[in-house]
């Protein structure tokens, strides 16, 4: 499925935060907090938070993380 | 009704660490490096879970309940421990490499996910936002 290259990195980064390790996690959110940030200010649309954003994505964001983790369970049963 | 069944045990097992992790957090049992680790295991324990019940599959009413009953309780935990932090200086240097930014950024994210799956937002605001900021409709965008 092909998104908005700004759209990708946004769900990219908000699945690496949920995956990944607790030593990380600082740099995955402002990762993510800055990626919301230039989306919104991109567009000059007031009055929507990253939050507000995150939840607008939320459908989205569920097909990605769930693509991704599938993918990552396949890659793990072949090398096993 | 054998779905329900075999859903209920994984939100049971998370629900239980957690709560253990608040008695051993108000009791000060272990000290503050370790609670903020167990803190991180019952969070990645509540991910796994997320992952099975509520991303890989459609979600229940009931995982959806349980879900946003779990959260609250690893929110208020977090909440203690950012608490805890702030009195203690944060965290010192260790092993595991956890600093008092990573857990902060990790709690923050919770209210995001609460957000996200348990807060309100009309399906005109969400197509609202994301024509607006992606320039793409509805959720298959």
């Amino acid at each position: 499925m092909s998104r908005a290259p700004e759209l990708e990195a946004v769900l990219l980064a908000w699945f690496e935060l949920e995956t990944c390790a607790p030593a990380e996690q600082a740099v995955h959110k402002r990762r993510l907090d800055e990626l919301l940030d230039a989306a919104v200010a991109k567009a000059g649309m007031k009055g929507v938070s990253r939050r507000d954003l995150m939840m607008a994505l939320r459908e989205q964001y569920g097909e990605f993380a769930k693509a991704r983790h599938i993918e990552q369970r396949q890659r793990l049963s072949r090398l096993r | 009704m054998k779905q329900t069944f075999e859903l209920r045990p994984r939100w049971d097992a998370v629900g239980l660490v957690v709560t253990q992790n608040t008695r051993d957090l108000i009791d000060k049992r272990y000290g503050l490096l370790p609670e903020v680790v167990s803190w991180f295991k019952s969070l990645a324990m509540f991910r796994e879970t997320e992952r099975e019940l509520m991303i890989l599959k459609e979600p229940r009413p009931e995982d959806r309940d349980f879900h946003k009953t779990v959260l609250a309780l690893l929110i208020a935990d977090g909440e203690r421990l950012r608490a805890a932090l702030q009195a203690a200086g944060g965290l010192s240097a260790n092993e595991s490499g956890i600093s008092t930014a990573d857990f902060g950024a990790a709690l923050e994210h919770l209210y995001d996910t609460q957000a996200v799956w348990h807060g309100e937002m009309t399906s005109e605001r969400k197509a609202e936002i994301l024509r607006g900021v992606f320039h793409v409709e509805g959720a298959g965008a």
